[in-house]
């Protein structure tokens, strides 16, 4: 029953698996902004990780993992807001946000 | 919590994490692989944030479990919102590619999850001693401006190029 | 004495020169600076040059030309030179006498042959500067000492025969019994020579190797002393000068049109008339029969050099001949008799006696010219070749008529005149050291050659006149006459003064130089020539008798078929296949070239298919993999995030495996 409690392993098996799901999001969406919405399950689930790291590998007072925590939710605000800046001038050019119809540098 | 001594706390805590982590992993998998509507994706991914967002406060991160709320679900999720708003007629557009794409996909993010869950599992992580938990603020306050005060400038300098950045780029002229 | 030698050899070339660039507009200018350089010459040459070397004096002199690197150095040599020199000699100064008066005869003559119905040729001027310029080269090669330079003057002796075979060089074809046009038979010439060129460069390229030298005094002393890298034993265990001799052999075959390089002196006909009498009669093909005489002490190193060379000579003697029989040319019939002869001067000069073989030169080269340029001044009146449109020229051309009949007859080795004491003294040769074959070829020859000639003399001169009305052209400023319709005897005149003062001066030693040579005077040509090497031998009574017999009887056979009977049909057709093949020069020209067809066409044929699909292949094939390379490649690019993004997590999932795996397999 001990593996019931959490522990770090738990922790990063978790983030890990958030992770491969968004990397198979993706991958896989059609959708522009789904694929935005992917990008931002990656990285909470890296998020996840650095912390579960910074709380049970290292010293008191160190709290680096928490830092790059925090800067990543910095970058992905900064991100999400020009992706979808883009996406939205996108979509006024071609009237379309699908993917696979964004090809124009095919070959 | 989960390193209290109490072991009602430590009940709490696991169950509180348990349920988390089935519910966010149920959510996440439903946005990627089964939803086609975009907006009931969002919501999806907003129920994987708070998730999330527990998951910090249960490891200690009270600090971070604030800001994962107030800036992601509340800035960042809305802002996808609108975002599909503003795009409309893409919503119920079956959302999934190619069959090779998709195959590929698939196996490429089984390979990267199974690699990743086991050298987790199978790593013999060097656990600290002392897990008590202590009010973050503070702290991470202070680091911000001794130790990673170069970051600091340049997120503040990265924010402020993405907001102009943004205001351009999506400007109708 | 050697300046003079050099003044004779550079006045010819002076005069190309000037009639290049200062008198090329003006057509008689021309012809008086050719005729004047080489009649200065000619004096020279018989009056000062030939007196004193008969008194005993030589002569010679050389320069250094090239300096070699030592590397290139030849092994055996003194020095890292190439030199050229000159040296008169009497082999040289008889030459010199021969070259100097036929030349100037037949620029005198040709002052009035390159005229038709009273129009000078087109290219009147150059016709004299090409004669000037052949002049000079055929000098170069007499006078020279050294292989090397000979070697040049022989390459240009070549150029100028090309140049003035093909002088008419935009005629087709010009009459029905001619097969080839001008430029074409000079094609032929000139690649034909070459072959035996290319024989020639290789033997000069051995002895240099090996003798380290050209200098052909330096070669003479190596090859009397009979040892050293001269003699060291090569390709089938003969020594290296054999083979050395053999490529200078074939060098000589090509350019005196030995067997089996031939072919090019009948098409050579092409040329205008004086062309043939000098190159093709007098001098160029006699440069091969020369060339060997000035190296006649690397050959009697190698008997078996000889021995090669007497066959050849008196198979080719023989063969010529039969072919003259059958021909209908009036040039072609003389040209098979040069090849004829010449085949006599190797089988003498193979057999051991380098007298008779230029005894033989020397009056050859009188009779022959003069054959030619009475032929051309027959031609020149009745406007065709063809000796079957001819006939009864007699009456209208007597300066011609009894010039060729003394001709003929020194060709035919009529008793007493020229060409009889030289043939004589070629067959006394043969007998005595060349075996019986080659003397029964020699002799059964002597026979051939009286018969063809008379053959061709009567059909010529004697008999009805055969030629088509419209065959009267007119001569040297002769009006259009009126046809006497009964005899068809229209317009047919003597040639001019010019034509015809050189055809008499001609017959002189045509008939007397053979004399100097004979045992009348006690052998004095050939006691002149060989110095001290002479050999006093018994003149052969036996073979004398001979040849004079056979040549009587030859123009007898000649007189009774076609002399005294008027020519309807050719009476040698009677012999059926063996006719044709003789007229068709036993089909030795289609063999040539079925082989060049074969061997060369077919061979670059080869190197174009290899060279099509083969290099151009790979070249093409390897821009082609490129491009084909490329546009597999370019099926990654599909311009879609996705997949893009899908190869890069791949690759990162990739890493992370083999981050992972390699630390167990390999701790």
């Amino acid at each position: 029953m001990e593996f019931l409690i959490p522990g770090l392993r738990h922790f990063l098996v978790l983030g890990s698996i958030l992770f491969a799901l968004g990397m198979y999001g993706v991958l896989s969406r059609r959708n522009a902004i789904g694929i935005l919405l992917n990008i931002e399950l990656m990285l909470n689930g890296v998020n996840l990780l650095f912390v579960a790291f910074a709380r049970y590998l290292s010293s008191e007072q160190e709290l680096a993992g928490q830092m790059f925590a925090i800067f990543i939710i910095t970058q992905a605000a900064a991100e999400a807001a020009v992706g979808l800046a883009i996406i939205i001038a996108i979509y006024r050019q071609r009237r379309t946000i699908q993917v696979d119809q964004l090809d124009l540098m095919k070959g | 919590m989960l390193a209290s001594n109490d072991p009602f706390t430590t009940f709490v805590g696991t169950l509180a994490f348990w349920i988390s982590a089935i519910a966010s992993i149920a959510a996440a998998y439903m946005m990627v692989a089964r939803i086609k509507n975009l907006i009931r994706a969002a919501l999806a991914l907003t129920t994987v944030l708070g998730g999330v967002a527990l998951m910090y406060a249960l490891l200690g991160a009270d600090f971070l479990a604030v800001a994962q709320l107030v800036v992601y679900v509340g800035a960042i999720m809305v802002l996808i919102i609108f975002a599909i708003f503003m795009t409309p007629g893409q919503i119920d557009v079956p959302g999934l590619v190619g069959t090779g794409q998709r195959l590929g996909a698939m196996a490429v993010a089984i390979g990267v999850g199974a690699i990743s869950v086991w050298v987790v599992v199978i790593t013999p992580w060097k656990v600290r001693d002392s897990l008590l938990d202590i009010p973050t603020a503070e702290s991470l306050g202070g680091l911000m401006l001794t130790r990673y005060v170069l970051p600091f400038e340049i997120a503040s300098l990265l924010l402020t190029v993405a907001l102009i950045g943004a205001i351009v780029i999506a400007r109708e002229d | 004495m050697v300046s003079l030698a050099l003044a004779i050899l550079v006045l010819p070339l002076l005069a190309f020169l000037v009639i290049v660039f200062v008198t090329w507009d003006y057509k008689f200018p021309s012809a008086a600076v050719a005729i004047v350089a080489i009649g200065i010459a000619m004096v020279l040459a018989l009056l000062v040059v030939f007196p004193q070397v008969m008194a005993g004096q030589t002569d010679h002199a050389e320069i250094s030309w090239l300096r070699l690197l030592p590397a290139n150095a030849p092994a055996g040599g003194t020095e890292p030179f190439l030199r050229l020199g000159v040296a008169v000699d009497p082999l040289a100064a008889i030459m010199l006498v021969v070259v100097t008066v036929v030349s100037f005869l037949v620029h005198v003559y040709s002052r009035s042959y390159m005229i038709e119905h009273g129009h000078l040729d087109p290219g009147y001027s150059r016709f004299f500067a090409y004669l000037s310029l052949f002049t000079f080269s055929m000098l170069v090669v007499v006078l020279s000492n050294n292989l090397l330079f000979l070697f040049i003057g022989w390459e240009l002796v070549g150029l100028c025969s090309y140049l003035l075979i093909g002088f008419w060089y935009d005629r087709t074809a010009r009459r029905s019994v001619h097969l080839l046009p001008p430029w074409v038979a000079a094609k032929k010439a000139f690649i034909t020579t070459r072959v035996g060129d290319v024989g020639f460069l290789i033997g000069l390229i051995i002895l240099w190797n090996t003798g380290g030298t050209l200098q052909l005094s330096q070669l003479f002393e190596q090859a009397e002393a009979k040892t050293g890298p001269l003699f060291a034993a090569s390709l089938l265990g003969q020594p290296v000068l054999f083979w050395a001799c053999l490529c200078l052999f074939a060098g000589a075959v090509g350019k005196s049109g030995q067997f089996p390089l031939h072919v090019w002196l009948p098409d050579a006909m092409e040329g205008p008339t004086p062309v043939s009498a000098l190159i093709h009669a007098a001098t160029m093909v006699a440069a091969g029969v020369y060339l060997v005489a000035r190296t006649y002490p690397l050959f009697e190193a190698v008997p078996q050099a000889l021995s090669v060379v007497a066959v050849i000579g008196g198979f080719t003697a023989i063969f010529a001949a039969s072919m003259g029989l059958a021909s209908n040319d009036i040039k072609r019939v003389l040209a098979y008799s040069t090849v004829s002869q010449l085949g006599y001067m190797m089988l003498a000069l193979g057999a051991g006696s380098l007298a008779a073989g230029m005894f033989h030169l020397f009056t050859h080269a009188f009779f022959k010219a003069l054959l030619f340029l009475a032929a051309g001044s027959v031609i020149h009146a009745v406007g065709t070749n063809d000796i079957t449109e001819m006939g009864g020229l007699r009456r209208f051309m007597p300066r011609t008529y009894y010039t060729m009949a003394i001709g003929s007859l020194s060709l035919a080795g009529f008793p007493l005149f020229a060409g009889f004491w030289s043939k004589d003294d070629v067959l006394a040769a043969a007998a005595s050291r060349a075996g019986p074959i080659l003397l029964a070829f020699g002799v059964i020859t002597v026979f051939l050659t009286a018969f063809y000639t008379f053959r061709m003399f009567f059909l010529t001169f004697h008999g009805k006149f055969r030629g088509p009305v419209t065959a009267a052209v007119e001569t040297v400023g002769h009006h259009p006459a009126t046809i006497d319709a009964e005899t068809h005897e229209a317009g047919l005149h003597e040639s001019d003064g010019w034509m015809t003062v050189p055809l008499i001066v001609l017959a002189i030693p045509a008939l007397l130089v053979g004399f100097w040579g004979s045992p009348l005077f006690n052998s004095g040509f050939q006691r002149f020539l060989e110095g001290s090497n002479y050999v006093e031998t018994q003149p052969n009574l036996v073979l004398a008798v001979l040849g004079a017999v056979l040549a009587i009887a030859g123009i007898g056979a000649a007189w009774a078929w076609y002399g005294a009977r008027a020519y309807v049909t050719e009476p040698l057709t009677r012999f059926g296949m063996a006719y044709r093949v003789l007229n068709r020069r036993y089909y030795i020209d289609e063999f040539y070239m079925w082989l060049i067809d074969k061997g060369a066409i077919g061979l670059s044929y080869a190197v174009a298919v290899f060279d099509r699909e083969g290099l151009d292949g790979l070249v093409n094939g390897v821009a082609s993999a490129f491009a084909s390379g490329g546009r597999a490649l370019r099926t990654a690019q599909t311009g879609r995030v996705q997949n893009y993004g899908l190869a890069l997590f791949g690759g990162m999932a990739v890493i992370a495996l083999v981050l992972v795996i390699v630390p167990l397999v390999r701790p």
